[in-house]
Order: C-alpha cells, then sequence, then structure tokens
C-alpha cells in the first residue's frame, strides 16, 4: 500500500519537472546584421564627392560625382548635364569587402532620376570585381562584371527615391569592390540625366 | 449549557445499536444554529454508490452497508460537510445519533467573490479573467483558496482560460457561443439564488456534460431543493460597488406540490475602487415548481439580472506615474458629474422550463427549454475630423516630446523645446475626458452635425436551447449519464448611437477611407445617412450559430476502484448575415456567408483507486477537438464575410493524476496535470494608430482585424491543498499551484488591411508569417501562488480567520506582431529582408523580452458571527483583502503601435553619446497595465428567517 503512495507522488511529481521550461529557450526572430552602410551624412553641398573609402572615377570625359544635400540628407550624384563633352562615363568605387568572412552577402540602394528620357544609353548601372586592387592606377586590369538591378525609369517622379531590390552577391569570394557606373553625354540633351545614389546597405 | 452540548463540532457518539438483521446506519441531521432538523440533506458511504436523503424529520437511514470500517459524508448547500468515520457491525444498524451541520462560510465568501468575477476584463481583449466564479462551490481546500484567495489576483486553475470550464444552469451551458465564456453578469448579484451548485475540476465526469479540461458547475435553481425560510442581507463595500441589498425567500415544497423561491438585489456605486467607475445592478429571480406526482414535476425559472458598469482603462506607467493606480482615463465631468465614456450593459433575461420525470426508481430525466434574450453594450465616443478625445492619446503626454527623434534618427527628445513642451502637456493639466470641449464643438457645427458622438458597440442575442439529461443506474456497479443539447442563436450586432452630445444628428461614414472612394461608405444601400440617438450605423451585422451536442458516460463503481468513460460529438454550423453592404468590400459584406460547419468529437476517461478507504489515487485523460468560437470565425465580421479557408478545430488533451487523502482531520490532494491546447485561432480586433500596410507611415488610426492561428498552449503544473484540523477549533489550510503555461508553437499572423480592398481583391490580408512566439508565456495570471491559513470557529458561533498569499511569474501580453520578421526589416527598401543597421541580436533581444511582474503577497482577513434571536438568526460576515494594500499588476498587454525593431528601440531608448549606451526613456506607447485592488473590505449583515 505504501508503495503505492509512494509511487504515485513521485509520477506527480516528476511529470511536472520534466516539462519545465527556461527563458532562455526562447528562440526569437533573427536580425540580419548590417556590413556596410553609406548614407553620405558628412557631404559638403555641391563638391566633388570625397566621401572617405570611395573612389570617384572619370572614366571617359572628365564628368565626376558630386556632393549634395538636400535638407540635411547627403546624397551622391551624377550628372553629365553641361559637361560639354559627347560621351560621360564615371565611377563610384565602394570600398573592399572580404566575402569570406560571412555568407549570404546582400546589397540594397536607392537610386533616383530627374530629366531622364532614354534609359538604354543614359545609364547607371551595379559593376562588381572581385579582383581590383583598390588603386585606381590599376583600373584597367581588374574585370569588372555587370549585375543587373531595378534603376529609376522615366515613369518615376523626377528625385523619388527607387529601391535597388535584393542584389545577391553571396556567390563572390575574396575580395569584392562594387561600383555605380553612370553614363551619359553633355552635348545630348536627351542624355543628360540626374542619377543620386543614398542609403547603401550590405548586409548578411 | 444545553446549547453547548449540542453544538460540537463533530457528532454525537455512536449511542444505540439495536437487534436488527439488516446492516446500515442511521443518524438525525439538524441545523446547529436552529436545532431544527434539516430535510433534503445528502448522506453519503464514501466509496460506494450508496447515498440518502434526509426526510422531514431530518432522518437518513441506510440499509445493506458493507460491514467494516467506513466513511459518511453530510452535506448540503449552504452547510459544512461532515466527514464521520464510523464502524458498521454486522446486522446492526449503527445510530449515529444527531449530527449537526454548521452554516458554510464559504458561502458567505462567495458574496464578496462575485464583486472580482464580474469585473471581467475579459471583455476587453485582455484575457485577463479569474475562473474564480466557477470555483465558487468547490469545497476543494485547493480551489478554495484558488476562488477566495487568489481570485482578486487573476489567477487562474491550470492556467486554463474560461471557455475550457462549463458553467451550467439546470444543465443547460451558459457560456455563450460567441467566446466560450459564461456571462457571470447574467446571473450576478443573486448569490442566495445560485447557491445550490455542484462542481467538478478537470476533466473529472460531470453528469450532465461532457465538458472541457478546466472543470464544470452545475446551478440548480429548481425551487424544490431550496431550504424553506427567507433572507435579507445589506452589504457595503469598496470594490466595484459600494452598496448591496438582497432579499430571497423559499417557500419549501407545499402539501399541493408548489414551491417558489424568489430573489432580489441591488448593487450600486457612484464610484468603485477605481476612479469614475460608477455602477449599477439590479438582479431579479424567480423559480416555481409545481409537484405533479411521484414521477413528474415542471420547474420554470426566470433570471433578470440588469448590470451597468463604468469600466477603468489599462494605464501606461507613464499615465500611471502621473495620476495614480487608481487613475481612470474613460470618465469626465458633465455638468458636475462624473460620466464614464465606456460603460458595458448586460441586459439578458433567462426563461427556463425544466420538466424532472423520474422514470423508474433508478432512471431519472431531466428535460430544459431555455430561451434568452436581450443586450449587451460597450460604449465609446466616436469622431469625425476633431482631435481624439481620449485625455491619454499620446499626442498628449510629455512622452511625446521626450521621446523624439530627428529625421536622422538622432535624439531631440532632450532638447529645450521639447522639454518646455512636456512640461505643457495637456495631460498634466486636463486628464479626463472633455465632455464640454465635445458639445461646444458640436455646437460650431453649422450643419447641426454632431463631430464627437457616444456610441455602444452593441451585441443583441437571441438563443433558444433545448436539452434533455438522463441519469440511470443501470446496475449496483454501473451508472450511465446521457445529455442532447439543441441551440440555435442569432446575435445581431451593430453600432447603436446612444448620445448626439448637443447635435442634430451624425453623418455615417467611415473617417479612414479614402476620400473620394467608396470605401468611406458603411452602407452602400443607404449611403452617407444622417443618423440620430437609437439610430444603428458603422456595421450591422447577423451572426447565427447552430449546435448539436450528445454525450454519453458510463460510470462504474467497485469497491477498489471507480473508473468512467466518456465520449462526446457536436456539430457546429456558424454563419455571418450583413445587413450593411460595406464600401471596402461591395460584393462580399451584403448578404448570407457561406455556412461553416464543424464536427467535434472528444473521449475521456479515469479511474479513481481506493489504496485504504481513506487513500486515494485519482487519474484522469481527455482527448477533444474544439470548434473555434464564433468570434474567432469570421476575420472581420464587423465588415465582411470572410473566414480563412484554413481555419480548423483545436485539439485539447489533457491528463492529470492526483494523490488524495480524506480523514476527518486530514484531507490533503496534490494533483500533477498537463494540458495542451493545438492549433487554436485567434482573432483580435484593436484600434492601430499606424497599419504598417508596407507603405508609408501613414498617421491615421484604424481599426485592425489580426488572427493568430496555428497557436499550441502547454499547460504542465501541479496543485496542492492540505486541510487539516488541529484542534476542534483551529483549522489549518496550505494550498500550492505551479505552473509553466507557455506557447508552444510559432504560429502564423495575418492581418486584415481593408484599404486595400478592390472588386477583385475582396479578401485582402497582409501574411506576416510566422510569430516567434514558442515557449514565451502565456500572459494575465500568477503562474505560481502559494497559500497558508488558520481558521478559528469558536462554538458560540463566531469564527475567524486569516490568510497569506504569495503570487508570481505573471507574464505580460506579448504582441505578436513584433516577433514577426517584419519587425527587424527596415521596409524603406520595400519588399526586401533589409535589417535596420542599427540592430544587433543582443538589442532584439533585449526588446523583445517578455516582461515579467513583480511578485507579490496578499493577506486577507475574514470573520464573522452570528445570533439566535427568537425565531430569526442575525448574522454579519467581513473580510479585509490586502490588508498591507499592496499594489500590484493583474495584467498588461504590449502595444503593436511601434510595430519595427527602429520604432520599438527609438520609442524606448536613446544612445547616450559620451557612453554609446542605450539610455531608456519613457515610451510614447508602452505597455498598457490593468491593477488589483488595494486593500478593500467586505462587510455583509444579514437575518434568516
Amino acid at each position: 500500500m505504501k508503495k503505492i503512495s509512494l509511487y504515485s507522488f513521485i509520477a506527480i511529481v516528476a511529470l511536472v519537472f520534466t516539462g519545465c521550461t527556461d527563458e532562455s529557450d526562447i528562440d526569437n526572430i533573427q536580425t540580419k546584421r548590417t556590413l556596410f552602410v553609406e548614407d553620405f551624412s558628412d557631404n559638403t553641398d555641391n563638391t566633388p564627392l570625397d566621401t572617405p573609402g570611395w573612389t570617384n572615377y572619370a572614366q571617359i570625359g572628365t564628368r565626376k560625382f558630386t556632393e549634395q544635400t538636400f535638407y540635411e540628407n547627403g546624397y551622391a550624384e551624377f550628372t553629365s548635364f553641361g559637361s560639354g563633352q559627347a560621351l560621360n562615363v564615371a565611377w563610384l568605387i565602394s570600398p573592399a569587402f572580404n566575402m569570406d568572412e560571412q555568407e549570404g552577402e546582400t546589397l540594397v540602394f536607392h537610386i533616383a532620376q530627374a530629366f531622364l528620357t532614354n534609359p538604354l544609353e543614359n545609364t547607371i548601372e551595379l559593376m562588381v570585381s572581385t579582383d581590383y586592387d583598390g588603386d585606381i592606377a590599376n583600373f584597367n586590369q581588374a574585370s569588372w562584371i555587370n549585375i543587373p538591378i531595378k534603376t529609376p525609369t522615366p515613369n518615376d517622379d523626377y528625385y523619388e527615391n527607387v529601391s535597388s531590390g535584393e542584389v545577391d552577391l553571396s556567390h563572390f569570394t575574396g575580395t569584392l569592390h562594387f561600383a555605380f557606373k553612370a553614363k551619359g553625354s553633355g552635348t545630348n540633351n536627351a542624355l543628360d540625366a540626374t542619377f543620386q545614389i543614398d542609403n547603401i546597405r550590405l548586409f548578411y | 449549557m444545553k446549547k453547548l452540548v449540542f453544538s460540537t463540532l463533530l457528532v454525537m457518539q455512536v449511542l444505540f445499536s439495536f437487534a436488527q438483521t439488516t446492516t446500515g446506519i442511521t443518524g438525525k441531521v439538524v441545523d446547529s444554529k436552529t436545532q431544527k432538523p434539516l430535510q433534503n440533506v445528502v448522506a453519503s458511504i464514501q466509496n460506494t454508490s450508496l447515498t440518502a436523503l434526509t426526510d422531514a424529520m431530518g432522518v437518513f437511514t441506510f440499509k445493506d452497508v458493507p460491514k467494516g470500517s467506513q466513511l459518511v459524508q453530510i452535506k448540503s448547500a449552504g452547510l459544512k460537510d461532515q466527514l464521520l468515520a464510523v464502524e458498521v457491525e454486522e446486522g446492526k444498524i449503527l445510530d449515529l445519533g444527531v449530527v449537526v451541520l454548521e452554516e458554510d462560510i464559504t458561502s458567505e465568501q462567495q458574496l464578496s467573490l462575485i464583486t472580482i468575477t464580474e469585473n471581467d476584463l475579459g471583455d476587453d481583449n485582455s484575457g485577463s479573467e479569474s475562473t474564480s466564479g466557477l470555483l465558487q462551490a468547490s469545497r476543494d481546500v485547493f480551489q478554495q483558496a484558488a476562488a477566495f484567495n487568489w481570485g482578486q489576483a487573476r489567477f487562474r486553475i491550470r492556467g486554463l482560460d474560461n471557455e475550457y470550464g462549463t458553467t451550467m444552469i439546470n444543465g443547460i451551458s451558459m457560456n455563450k457561443v460567441y467566446d466560450g465564456r459564461p456571462q457571470w453578469s447574467n446571473w450576478g448579484g443573486l448569490n442566495d439564488a445560485t447557491r445550490n451548485q455542484e462542481f467538478t475540476m478537470g476533466s473529472a465526469p460531470s453528469d450532465y456534460i461532457f465538458g472541457g479540461v478546466l472543470g464544470t458547475q452545475e446551478i440548480n435553481t429548481r425551487a424544490s431543493i431550496y431550504r424553506k425560510g427567507s433572507r435579507i442581507s445589506f452589504s457595503g463595500t469598496n470594490t466595484n460597488y459600494s452598496w448591496r441589498t438582497m432579499g430571497t425567500h423559499a417557500s419549501g415544497m407545499n402539501t399541493n406540490g408548489w414551491a417558489f423561491v424568489v430573489s432580489a438585489s441591488r448593487r450600486w456605486a457612484q464610484e468603485g475602487y477605481f476612479e469614475g467607475t460608477d455602477y449599477s445592478a439590479n438582479s431579479l429571480f424567480a423559480s416555481v415548481e409545481k409537484k405533479f406526482n411521484d414521477k413528474h414535476s415542471l420547474n420554470l425559472t426566470s433570471i433578470y439580472a440588469q448590470n451597468y458598469r463604468g469600466k477603468n482603462s489599462p494605464n501606461t506607467q507613464e499615465v500611471t506615474d502621473i495620476a495614480g493606480i487608481k487613475y481612470n482615463s474613460y470618465w469626465g465631468w458633465q455638468d458636475g458629474e462624473q460620466r464614464n465614456s465606456r460603460v458595458k450593459t448586460v441586459d439578458e433575461p433567462l426563461f427556463m422550463l425544466s420538466h424532472y420525470w423520474k422514470v423508474t426508481s433508478k432512471t431519472n430525466l431531466n428535460t430544459n427549454l431555455s430561451y434568452q434574450t436581450g443586450e449587451i453594450g460597450n460604449s465609446r465616443l466616436d469622431f469625425q475630423g476633431k482631435p481624439n478625445p481620449d485625455p491619454t492619446y499620446y499626442r498628449n503626454l510629455p512622452s511625446y516630446y521626450t521621446s523624439q527623434f530627428d529625421d536622422n534618427g538622432t535624439y531631440i527628445g532632450d532638447s529645450t523645446a521639447n522639454q518646455t513642451q512636456a512640461g505643457l502637456s495637456q495631460f498634466l493639466t486636463n486628464r479626463q475626458i472633455d465632455w464640454d470641449f465635445m458639445q461646444n464643438n458640436n455646437a460650431l457645427s453649422t450643419d447641426g452635425n454632431s463631430y464627437y458622438v457616444l456610441y455602444e458597440d452593441r451585441t443583441d442575442d437571441k438563443q433558444f436551447i433545448a436539452n434533455t439529461v438522463l441519469s440511470s443506474k443501470l446496475s449496483d456497479n454501473i451508472f450511465l449519464n446521457g445529455a442532447a443539447t439543441f441551440r440555435k442563436l442569432k446575435s445581431n450586432n451593430f453600432q447603436n448611437l446612444l448620445d448626439l452630445l448637443g447635435g442634430d444628428y451624425y453623418i455615417d461614414y467611415d473617417t479612414f477611407g479614402t476620400p473620394g472612394t467608396t470605401q468611406t461608405i458603411t452602407d452602400l444601400n443607404n449611403p452617407n445617412r444622417h443618423v440620430v440617438e437609437g439610430d444603428k450605423f458603422g456595421y450591422n451585422y447577423n451572426l447565427f450559430a447552430t449546435t448539436f451536442d450528445a454525450f454519453t458516460q458510463f460510470k462504474f463503481t467497485y469497491r477498489k476502484v471507480d473508473f468512467y468513460m466518456a465520449q462526446n460529438y457536436t456539430k457546429s454550423y456558424y454563419q455571418r448575415e450583413g445587413l450593411y453592404r460595406n464600401g471596402y468590400y461591395p460584393t462580399n459584406s451584403f448578404g448570407k456567408s457561406d455556412k461553416i460547419g464543424f464536427d467535434n468529437f472528444g473521449f475521456k476517461g479515469g479511474l479513481t483507486y481506493k489504496i485504504t478507504g481513506q487513500h486515494f489515487f485519482d487519474l484522469n485523460g481527455y482527448y477533444a477537438t474544439k470548434a473555434p468560437n464564433l468570434r474567432n470565425t469570421f476575420t472581420n465580421a464587423r465588415i465582411n464575410n470572410n473566414v480563412y479557408s484554413d481555419l480548423k478545430s483545436e485539439v485539447v488533451t489533457s491528463a492529470d493524476a492526483s494523490y488524495i487523502i480524506k480523514t476527518p482531520k486530514l484531507k490533503a490532494r496534490i494533483t500533477g496535470f498537463y494540458s495542451y491546447i493545438k492549433g487554436s485561432t485567434e482573432t483580435s480586433f484593436f484600434f492601430a494608430d499606424i497599419i504598417d500596410d508596407g507603405d508609408s507611415t501613414n498617421d491615421e488610426s484604424g481599426f485592425v482585424a489580426e488572427t493568430v492561428s496555428g497557436l499550441n498552449k502547454k499547460n504542465i503544473g501541479a496543485e496542492l491543498g492540505i486541510e487539516y484540523q488541529i484542534t476542534k477549533t483551529l483549522k489549518m489550510t496550505i494550498a500550492g499551484s505551479y505552473g509553466e503555461y507557455t506557447y508552444d508553437s510559432n504560429p502564423t499572423i495575418q492581418l486584415n488591411i481593408d484599404d486595400q480592398a478592390t472588386l477583385t481583391n475582396t479578401f485582402p490580408v497582409r501574411n506576416y508569417g510566422q510569430a516567434n512566439l514558442k515557449n514565451y508565456r502565456q500572459p494575465g495570471m500568477p503562474q505560481s501562488a502559494a497559500a497558508f491559513g488558520l481558521e478559528y470557529r469558536d462554538p458560540h458561533f463566531w469564527w475567524i480567520g486569516a490568510n497569506a498569499n504569495y503570487l508570481g511569474n505573471s507574464y505580460i501580453d506579448v504582441a505578436p506582431i513584433l516577433r514577426t520578421n517584419a519587425f527587424l526589416i527596415d521596409n524603406t527598401f520595400g519588399n526586401t529582408t533589409t535589417p535596420f543597421p542599427e540592430a544587433t541580436q543582443e538589442r532584439v533581444d533585449e526588446l523583445l523580452k517578455q516582461e515579467k511582474f513583480d511578485d507579490f503577497a496578499l493577506v486577507n482577513l475574514t470573520g464573522g458571527k452570528s445570533w439566535r434571536i427568537g425565531g430569526q438568526t442575525f448574522g454579519f460576515f467581513a473580510s479585509i483583502n490586502n490588508l498591507f494594500d499592496i499594489t500590484y499588476k493583474t495584467g498588461g498587454f504590449e502595444q503593436s503601435r511601434s510595430s519595427s525593431f527602429r520604432q520599438l528601440n527609438q520609442d524606448v531608448s536613446h544612445v547616450d553619446q559620451s557612453t554609446g549606451q542605450y539610455v531608456s526613456h519613457t515610451p510614447s506607447f508602452g505597455p498598457k497595465y490593468f491593477y488589483g485592488f488595494g486593500r478593500t473590505y467586505f462587510v455583509n449583515l444579514y437575518i434568516n428567517f
């Protein structure tokens, strides 16, 4: 008799304590981590872009990216308007990223346009290189590949930020630079749109 | 002297034994106070199926009792049970002599209890409703502690919601189809008339219904079972109400076979415990029975309880710090009188015709017809194109200024300008609803339309129920219970205009709809109507529910073991009928929806093993599926017919095991329990200031319907109750409960986004994916509780008791939407997974950490005395709850307003520039809390004659 009492008592107590949970068992949603943010917050309005880490390079013609601010918000801008040159190609090259230290790297940013009429020839593109050594003198030795992104169309409102959508960079390894390559004309007024780049985020 | 002799607590010693041929027990039961014989007292021999009723002389007799040690239990509603250990000898009738039954003080305690249960916070979606109401008739020491000591702290037995219990009147379930919970106000204040109760705990068998996993409460209002007499009482308290009067008269059965009971009560308060909570309740009860012959009786019960209760607001910590625990934002002065804008009114009379048929000496059939009709209203203010009249509206509070950030994310809440503005916040000088302001605004209207009105969300139900309950003793060892119930409900839900506040009319349109579209039109069949007081507007629809329920149960009783098994089948049909053609949903709001049907089955069983006559082992198991409640079925019933296609029944399983000791001196029980509710669906409606539709910020307030589906709940724990009679006058009680009530799944969150509705998209839903809720604690109740009590009962009819209680592990109701991935996503990039750059997992975990409320201790005192003067008994009962005036939270919920990491992080903190560490500041959308009563008293004076 006593044994039955004892067993049932033990069974009840055991039942309770086996099911105990701990606060540390809570598995919250996991945030992704941000590797790099550029929002051009230290811009000086209407000056050549010299944001630390970035390389501002005129490949064809002399036009480069400029620093701009609007209501205290800084952004990078390129326009071939008024350059007087038939073809302007400018690059804004990012700092280097080690793509071996994390996985699932993704890039997003905003681009806005104004006066864009011909998005086929008056372009802004995203370029990526894993063999560029960071020295602009060796720009031509590096191989750059184009990655398709969503860019503003003439239908978008002027100066309205358009999200690039997620750009998957996870399959790159080694040292990576990405770059914005803008193309326009200072003589053809159908090809002299303004491009504005802001809120660049690289996360994983 | 003579009295003293008679009033000993235990029985007069065994006196005579007659030389007779049968083996049995007899005795006479008298009232300790009047010394008069008590009729219809139930005597039973424990662990056998033997029961007997006392006759008009108070005498009961058992024959054919097995010889040996037996326990005789003698009990009657309103009187304290007696458990007597006897030794039965072969061939002799054991005479117990005179058994004295004393008044049961728990019936006095029930009076003060009802003040808690009626303050059902459940109607504000807080889910914070204690299970006290259900438990009040229980004699189990643990459950009494749960009801009387812990009920004020919203303790819920086994962590279960009231929808998993069943409250019945005459075998008919009073749980509403709408939310599955009983509406206590339907019979509130009628304590004397609802005193005949039976209670079963957990999934233990009830004779009337299959039931849930929490327990069942059966209130019997059959007129002939009431003890003849009258009672008048008058009470004063400082809880929900200030005063109560109650009168009850029971006729007893007369020689023509008639019996009747009438009862009436009134409870009222200018202001209850919390500011501006006025209260008024009138209750009437009548039950009349005609006994036609030994086989047939008819009984008609009618209950009419009107209840009016000004509600109190849950408040943020900021508001409480400024205005105090008792602060209530719902009221304001109007013409020199306090007026509450959030009033709940319940007015649902109930009629029940019962037929009692004693088919044979071993079989009873009880058939009931019930009809209930009436109104439930919850009032609130509405306004068009004018400032929000809520004094605690976030822009009126200092935190609105002190939690400001500029567009670059820099904290500016400590700027001189913001600090100055914070000091001038409207709430600091104007804390109440400003009725005059609203009336003055309305007077400015050149067209005579009101900008501000008071309306109520109304539910007008008509419910018909028929049921029949069979109980039969198939053999000496086997009992059969069975019941079949048919229920038909029509529920009309609408907005009812209560007060134009000086204007001539109100224009019925939706201020949240996009101007110039049909979205602003609440009823395309009758657009932009001018409505006046008493008109329906806004929304208007019917819900129909038809359910059929059948249940059978077999109980087996043997010397060493009792066991039972029961099964249940329920068929439910739900349907919505829109009476307005809503402008958002022109094609699927007007007319009838599809019929939604559910088939549900349940099985349960259990056994009691009698280790000895005084030691028992008890085991119960339960499995059932349960249809979603009506309120969780239609996703946004106010304006459309939509139902989620994957809506499913939930699956409820439970098991418990108990070890029980019952001796005349010691009663103890320890129980381990486990219940699992799988796949529940919960729809909640709330006003949200931002409807995050993935679009930009939209600083508007809107009505949001959120559906959480696939939520599993795991409740595991143990409970303990010990009652020990130290001396004849001194009793000690110990009760404890330790539980872990958690969520055990990551449910799916969907939000109805009305303004994305189009003619082709008639079910615009944003799916937020899963919310990581697994292992979060279920909210709104202390998950641990302990009580120690002492009670002294003097033979001179006075008694005093004290108990100390410790309550802990109570948690906040977490907002599911904050625990979805959407919380972490910076939606300035559109549909991407871009995180906030400042987000770290450590900070995410800190922000989402479930708030645990402080543990607290409550000390309660009770006492009473009664006198016999002439033919009458006078008495008083007094209690003081929360003697040390401890402030404690009974519940609280996170607001969903700051629905992204950055919003929430900035709402609660900023980065200190010098240290780089987060510094907390007062949030603008902090959690809102409910508080328990501080020190309260309850005094009741009564006279029985």
